[in-house]
């Protein structure tokens, strides 16, 4: 199990889990981020926000959100 | 379990909420549905806009209110609470449901909410051409027997779909459309627990609240349920309850689960696409629009593009009202001749130059939101929040901060006017107390000109260090805002990033000419009002400026601006700048005469610096421009 910052350009996973405040998990989840659901990583630079596509939508998230966000490579 | 409901003919005028999540059409089918007959305010005692209008079908009365666009409908956002208790507590006849069929899955996620308040919900199902443009067919009538809702197909943008939600709406008017709404519920392993909670909160919650809803919702762990029973029950209830809560600290995602499970269950008889898309089309300009270098280059080129636009559609008007005010202000002279002095003095020295420059600020205001509104409608703005948001992570702002930041250079009520697109209430509170340490147009028009005067080539250098120290502020005037005023957690950046879209200008038009109807009921009037009481002040007691009690108060004050270099009627013009940089302009051109306001200045501050040495000529050139983007100005743009 492993951030969704680990996740390359391109490379899709899985989520497993959703870890932080009780605000955040209900933000995330209520944009599709749930567990079993399968994302692919649409950008991803060493620095700077994330772009993700899961459920027919993309995505942005800062760094620190995506690391809440634990995922399995596919 | 489907409840069965009918939807009631009403006696009185039939409320109609318009909910759904952001980007899903919601402003078009509200600005089709009401036309011009709509009003933009605040919804009672909260910083969030409420658009309300008002329509007919068939010479019936409707009203619709415009719900935030929120992706879900737990209490963590102050949109959130309020399209809740919107639904709950003034019950509305019925709630449209905005759903867009490109993005099926996660925008049906607001309707597994909506479909279980008590308010009958219907379904309109916007953007089926996109859909088709996907090969995704969609069953609607399927979809409808699957959720137990009336669906309406839309293309909004190609004007279709229209007459069938009228013809649904003038239907569940009459009580023709049945409503027997599938609603989702957790997985069996959790049916004793929901019940359980169930008779635990049934005799506590308030009235208007469904106890099914309240149970998955106490799960969520939502805080103003969670706060109202622990005032209500007793301790030891209390504690049970707690205790039964901790051992699912999951439970927001558990119930986010399966809401997404009674959308896939929903969705699969009725959707079939292809083969299950993956991966966006994204087209070669998205890719470049969202890198983090090309991205840039193309938010500023885009950024700049809007300003100069902007400044391009309004100087000229703005200049085109000055002037024409000018002309008017003679004729007024002349023809107002016969009448009292005081009278004729008030409005060609008061009114006047009050009026225009009202009118001439409408004017900016006017174009900084039509450039806001096509760049929201086509969807480049979370493109900007998304390619900004390292940057503006530095000073502790989110990237949907940029744009009414960056807007605020143009002008600070139009920045603070934007700031409601920034979804969390911590920085959107933030970034309105930020915005008036931005120097607007007006003030580097100032600024410009004066550094012109005194460095002659090395102006761009001054307003170019002027620009540093104004960044530099705001990073540390929004750390000790969140540091010791606005504190909590401040939301991070997850949003959406929309397809993109032709700009659709009936939208955009509708949008400029309500914010700027806004703009002259709430601040066109003060700058008005203020105008004419420095005019007042100036004029009174014995009609000239010099004798007046504004003079004898500036020159009380001399002393003080003295140190700055000021005389007594630049202070005037500072006074009058603490509730409107536009209020010091235009004060400006009271105290000092209209024409002339720029030469006076000019003139002021040449004579002081040729009296001193060159350190302190350095100092009182530097000091009034500096003083003018430093001081706390603008109050008007508060009641917006």
């Amino acid at each position: 199990m492993e951030s969704l910052t680990a996740l390359k350009t391109g490379e899709a996973g899985i989520v497993e889990k959703v870890t932080g405040g009780r605000s955040f998990v209900s933000r995330a989840s209520a944009m599709g981020f749930t567990s079993n659901v399968e994302l692919t990583m649409l950008q991803n630079f060493a620095r700077g926000p994330l772009l993700v596509f899961l459920r027919d939508s993309q995505i942005a998230l800062g760094r620190g959100e995506a690391e809440k966000i634990k995922v399995r490579r596919k | 379990m489907a409840v069965s409901e009918k939807t009631v003919p009403a006696a009185k005028t039939f409320t109609i909420a318009l909910a759904g999540q952001p980007n899903t059409g919601k402003s078009t089918v509200f600005n089709r549905l009401t036309g011009s007959r709509q009003h933009v305010g605040n919804w009672p005692g909260k910083t969030v806009e409420q658009k309300t209008g008002v329509f007919d079908i068939a010479g019936k009365h409707y009203s619709l209110v415009d719900l935030p666009g929120t992706y879900s409908l737990t209490a963590n956002s102050l949109e959130e609470r309020i399209s809740r208790s919107y639904i709950l507590d003034e019950r509305p006849d019925l709630v449209i449901a905005m759903v867009d069929a490109s993005q099926l899955e996660r925008s049906l996620y607001i309707l597994a909410e909506l479909v279980m308040l008590p308010a009958p919900v219907i379904m309109v199902l916007n953007m089926m051409d996109v859909a088709a443009e996907q090969e995704r067919r969609i069953d609607v009538k399927e979809l409808e027997q699957a959720l137990g809702i009336k669906v309406v197909p839309m293309s909004a943008a190609k004007n279709q779909g229209f007459a069938e939600l009228q013809a649904a709406i003038a239907q569940a008017s009459m009580g023709e459309l049945d409503y027997k709404p599938q609603k989702p519920g957790l997985k069996e392993e959790h049916t004793l627990l929901i019940k359980d909670l169930q008779q635990r909160i049934s005799r506590l919650i308030p009235y208007a609240y469904p106890v099914d809803w309240a149970a998955m919702k106490l799960l969520e762990g939502d805080s103003e349920l969670v706060e109202t029973l622990r005032e209500r029950m007793k301790k030891d209830e209390w504690a049970q309850l707690e205790a039964i809560l901790g051992q699912y600290p999951d439970g927001a995602l558990l119930v986010a689960e399966s809401r997404f499970n009674w959308i896939q269950e929903i969705t699969a008889q009725a959707v079939s696409s292809p083969e299950r898309r993956r991966l966006p089309l994204r087209s070669r300009f998205d890719r470049a629009a969202t890198h983090p270098l090309w991205g840039k280059l193309i938010a500023l080129a885009i950024v700049l593009a809007a300003i100069m636009g902007s400044m391009l559609v309004g100087a000229p008007v703005a200049m085109g009202i000055m002037s024409g005010m000018t002309l008017l202000s003679g004729v007024l002279s002349k023809a107002m001749a016969g009448m009292p002095a005081w009278l004729a003095a008030a409005v060609v020295n008061g009114l006047v130059p009050g009026l225009s420059f009202a009118l001439a600020m409408l004017a900016f205001v006017l174009a900084v939101f039509l450039v806001i509104g096509i760049l929201e409608d086509v969807g480049y703005m979370a493109r900007l929040g998304y390619i900004t948001d390292r940057f503006m992570q530095r000073i502790g702002l989110q990237g949907k901060a940029f744009m009414p930041m960056f807007m605020s250079f143009c002008c600070n009520v139009s920045g603070i006017m934007g700031a409601r697109v920034i979804d969390s209430w911590k920085q959107r509170l933030i970034v309105i107390a930020l915005v008036p340490i931005i120097p607007c147009a007006a003030v580097w028009g100032v600024t410009g000109f004066i550094s012109s005067i005194f460095f002659s080539t090395g102006a761009s250098i001054i307003v170019a260090a002027m620009l540093v120290a104004v960044v530099l502020q705001l990073a540390l005037s929004s750390f000790l805002l969140r540091r010791f005023v606005v504190t909590g957690e401040s939301g991070g950046l997850i949003m959406e990033l929309p397809p993109y879209h032709k700009p659709d200008w009936k939208n955009i038009i509708i949008f400029v000419w309500l914010r700027g109807k806004e703009f002259v009921k709430r601040a066109g009037s003060l700058i008005v009002l203020v105008t004419m009481l420095i005019w007042v002040l100036s004029y009174l007691p014995y009609g000239s400026m010099e004798s007046s009690y504004l003079a004898s108060f500036g020159r009380l004050l001399e002393p003080l601006g003295g140190l700055m270099g000021m005389d007594w009627r630049l202070i005037i013009c500072l006074i009058a700048g603490f509730v409107s940089k536009e209020a010091a302009l235009a004060s400006m051109a009271v105290v000092f005469g209209l024409g002339e306001a720029a030469s006076s200045l000019t003139a002021v501050l040449g004579t002081t610096a040729e009296q001193v040495s060159l350190g302190a000529y350095l100092a009182t050139a530097i000091s009034p421009a500096t003083a003018l983007a430093f001081y706390l100005p603008c109050c008007f743009p508060y009641p917006v």
